[in-house]
């Protein structure tokens, strides 16, 4: 019966939980969109499975959306949990959404491949109404050399486009040329027929050494408006989304992919060729064309033009062995308001004569492949002469001095001192006198105690003999100073420690039967009687509430008898 | 007339050897800001083998006077070894420091290393080795107290604690001032844009760098009339003992 029952909950179990997966449909247009949804009954959870096959053949446009629904049918209830995804085929032909595994609840499921059919735009009104086009300016060019791409929509209809971001470019350097907030339409005839265009993007490319130069394609969302083939009159059929005469459809949109073939450059290549491409010019110059020793003055070399400005360094410039260097600082400003990236860079060197007599800045040679000619170009600058003199008097105060310091410049010395004993610098030994008198005599309070023992035998330091002599006295101290202790507790542990110290027990852990057989061999039986009666008090009033009566004498008493007892020993 | 004249130079003579009549002399001459010879009569105390911390922070006043920044960095810092703490002192230290043309600073370290240094600067070594022959005078007393129950246990186990750490700490810190003042020597740049060579001899050795007046130097070793020194910053080369001071 047990087994019974438990295998109907099995069943059970397995009964009602179950998956299930669906596409909306499975023939489409490249345009169009499905949606892919699991549904998951009587789950504690949604299920779980890995993403990255759907990106495969498609590419997500929303999702996932969670979905959770309740139903009680006849007081039984029913759940189920949906994810959905919003699809994009990425191409055409037969699409597989391949069989995965699916984790619910901790239980693994497999599912079936699901195959989908994308077949080309059916609806040629749609693409000849609206459509994305990449132009490039060039379709072949040099490593380097720059080439502007530019997305336009064109539309005919009244659109509205979602949020895009414009594709990664691979293999290639990207600065950003252009990309507007809002799209601004404007007119244009294509090929005798009227319609508006809007720029989307357009970006400055420049190729890296890759194995492929592709310009990707630009996808993105458009709800487009149609109309509507049948005119229903009702107008409370669908009042949000839809106007009485159109519909709104949303449709993914996508330029085409562009390739872009790269030239070699032609042979041979100058030996200080580091990458630049455009058209440049060099220009060098020093902020002064004379200083002092330790002076710093600045070298400057300035690049202009059209090209890839950021995509090369400057060569290696080899500065005469009198001057100290200091590493160069490198700046960038683009010139923003043309299509070709132009600008001017430069780098700044501080340079520190270090030596006198006439210094010689170097030439700064620099090759760059000009794309328009197709030729190796070669600029240089000229050779400057500085001439450096010596700084024989200390100059230049205000250079390279913190706020601090300045403060401090602007201060005098304070006056001299009259007073001041002399000391003779002779014996550094005599200002030690003291503390080495010291250092002696801890060293001799230390041994000190060690030195007598050897010696006599006797050591007033080691603390059981004092602790003997003492005893009594520190019982008397114990109970002067009473503070708020109870007064029975006092009494019994002030006669137990001084026991302890003054038999040298181990332990001031007592009890009065154990206290009165050590004391047999040392005191007459009356005085142990006399102790071990107080004991008894200080027990009886420590346990009982009755003891109050005795509370005051008890310490007294206490200190009385100890007297007594420590001149028998 | 002769025997009084005889007397007089006699009494001159004992008043001219006692360096306290020096050093007021001097003094006198500083005030009437007859520098130069209040630096010959200063120096002349020092040729003696006398030192205070006052003398070297009069006679650095008196380089500074006469324009000779090197020299009484110099004596500022000599004048440091034996009055540390003095704030006149230290303020006349940071004046000419801020005239210096070579300036190398420390950046601001974390707080406990910028604590320690000035620890370290404002003890000077005997003042360390008596503050902690104190400290073990006052342990070996408490170990005696301790011995003869005067103390409680428990009391002296904290305080031996702290005591022993304290100890340590302050001796650790003589030990360290000890071995850099007595076993490593310091040394002042006291003529202006010294050239810096790479080696002991002026026709075959290379410039490394130029050292101004004022710049303080490690001095790593001496050969003939050349020495050897070492900036903070790692820099080193050899320069003409006469263009240097040792501290």
């Amino acid at each position: 019966m047990k087994i019974l029952s438990k295998v109907i909950f099995f069943l059970s179990f397995i009964l009602c939980q179950n998956i299930n997966i669906s596409v909306d449909r499975n023939k489409i247009t490249v345009d169009e969109i499905i949606t892919f949804s699991i549904e998951a009954k009587d789950s504690d959870s949604f299920p779980s499975f890995d993403k990255e096959i759907l990106k495969k053949d498609f590419m997500v446009i929303s999702g996932p959306n969670q979905q959770t629904n309740f139903q009680f049918v006849n007081g039984k209830m029913t759940s189920s949990k949906t994810l959905s995804w919003k699809l994009s085929p990425k191409k055409q032909g037969k699409l597989i959404i391949p069989s995965f595994e699916i984790n619910l609840d901790g239980k693994k499921y497999i599912s079936n491949a699901i195959n989908i059919y994308v077949v080309k735009s059916q609806n040629n009104d749609v693409e000849k109404n609206i459509f994305l086009i990449a132009e490039i300016d060039k379709e072949e060019a040099f490593l380097g050399e720059q080439i502007t791409v530019s997305y336009k929509i064109f539309t005919r209809v009244n659109a509205s486009i979602e949020p895009y971001k414009l594709p990664e470019f691979v293999g290639f350097w990207v600065e950003n040329l252009f990309q507007p907030d809002r799209l601004k339409f404007v007119n244009v005839n294509l090929n005798g027929v009227k319609y508006q265009m809007a720029i989307l993007g357009q970006s400055a490319l420049f190729p890296i050494p890759s194995d492929k130069h592709i310009v990707p394609s630009l996808k993105l969302k458009a709800q487009i408006e149609q109309k509507k083939v049948s005119r229903r009159r009702d107008p409370f059929f669908d009042p949000f989304f839809d106007s009485f005469f159109t519909e709104t459809k949303t449709k993914i949109l996508s330029s085409d992919e562009k390739f872009v073939y790269i030239k070699k450059f032609p042979e041979p290549r100058p030996f200080d060729f580091n990458g630049a491409v455009g058209n440049f010019r060099i220009t060098s110059y020093t902020d002064r064309d004379s200083g002092k020793i330790n002076e710093a003055l600045t070298f400057t070399i300035k690049i202009e033009g059209t090209g890839n400005l950021n995509l090369f360094a400057l060569p290696e410039v080899k500065f005469n062995s009198k001057l100290e260097v200091f590493e160069s600082k490198e700046k960038f400003e683009k010139d923003v308001f043309r299509d070709l990236i132009t600008g001017t860079k430069i780098w700044e060197y501080i340079l520190i004569p270090r030596q006198s007599g006439i210094v010689k800045l170097p030439s700064v040679q620099f090759s760059f492949f000009d794309p328009s000619n197709e030729e190796w170009r070669s600029i240089k600058t000229d050779s400057k002469k500085i001439t450096v003199e010596d700084a024989t008097s200390p100059q230049n105060f205000n250079i390279g001095y913190t706020k601090k310091e300045i403060m401090l410049i602007d201060q005098d010395i304070r006056f001299f001192k009259k007073d001041g004993k002399l000391f003779s610098s002779k014996q550094p030994f005599k200002k030690m006198i003291f503390p080495i008198t010291l250092y002696m005599f801890s060293i001799f309070l230390i041994v000190a105690p060690f030195l007598t023992k050897k010696t006599i035998g006797y050591s007033i330091f080691i603390s059981e003999d004092r602790k003997k002599r003492f005893a009594l006295s520190f019982a008397q101290k114990k109970i002067k100073n009473k503070n708020n202790y109870d007064p029975f507790e006092l009494s019994a542990d002030t006669i137990y420690s001084y026991f302890k110290n003054r038999l040298s027990l181990p332990s001031k852990n007592l009890d009065p039967k154990e206290l009165q057989t050590i004391l047999t061999p040392f005191l007459e039986q009356n005085k142990i009687n006399e102790i071990t009666e107080i004991l008894k008090i200080c027990d009886a009033g420590r346990y009982s509430p009755q003891g109050d009566q005795k509370e005051h004498d008890i310490l007294h008493e206490v200190g009385k008898v100890l007297a007594k007892i420590d001149k028998e020993f | 007339m002769t025997k009084s004249g005889i007397i007089l130079l006699f009494l001159n003579l004992l008043i001219a050897d006692d360096p306290s009549t020096i050093f007021k002399q001097a003094n006198i001459y500083a005030e009437k800001a007859n520098y130069q010879k209040a630096i010959e009569k200063y120096e002349s105390l020092i040729d003696m083998d006398y030192e205070s911390g006052a003398l070297y922070y009069n006679l650095g006043n008196s380089y500074y006077r006469s324009d000779q920044l090197g020299l009484s960095l110099w004596a500022y810092y000599c004048s440091q070894k034996l009055i540390p703490r003095d704030s006149d002192l230290l303020h006349n230290l940071k004046v000419a420091k801020a005239k210096c043309l070579d300036r190398i600073e420390f950046p601001n370290s974390f707080f406990p290393f910028d604590f320690f240094r000035e620890l370290d600067n404002s003890f000077k070594i005997n003042e360390l080795f008596l503050f902690g022959s104190l400290l073990i005078l006052i342990f070996s007393f408490l170990r005696i107290m301790k011995k003869t129950m005067w103390l409680s246990i428990d009391a002296s186990k904290n305080l031996n604690a702290i005591l022993v750490i304290v100890i340590f700490m302050v001796h650790s810190l003589a030990f360290r001032k000890y071995f850099i003042d007595y076993k490593i020597k310091y040394g002042v740049v006291i003529t202006n844009s010294v050239k810096v060579l790479s080696g002991p001899n002026n026709s075959q050795s290379s410039i490394l760098f130029v050292a101004n007046e004022g710049l303080k130097v490690k001095i790593n070793s001496i050969k003939d009339k050349w020495i050897e020194v070492e900036l903070i910053d790692g820099k080193k080369g050899w320069l003409h003992f006469s263009s240097i001071r040792e501290i």
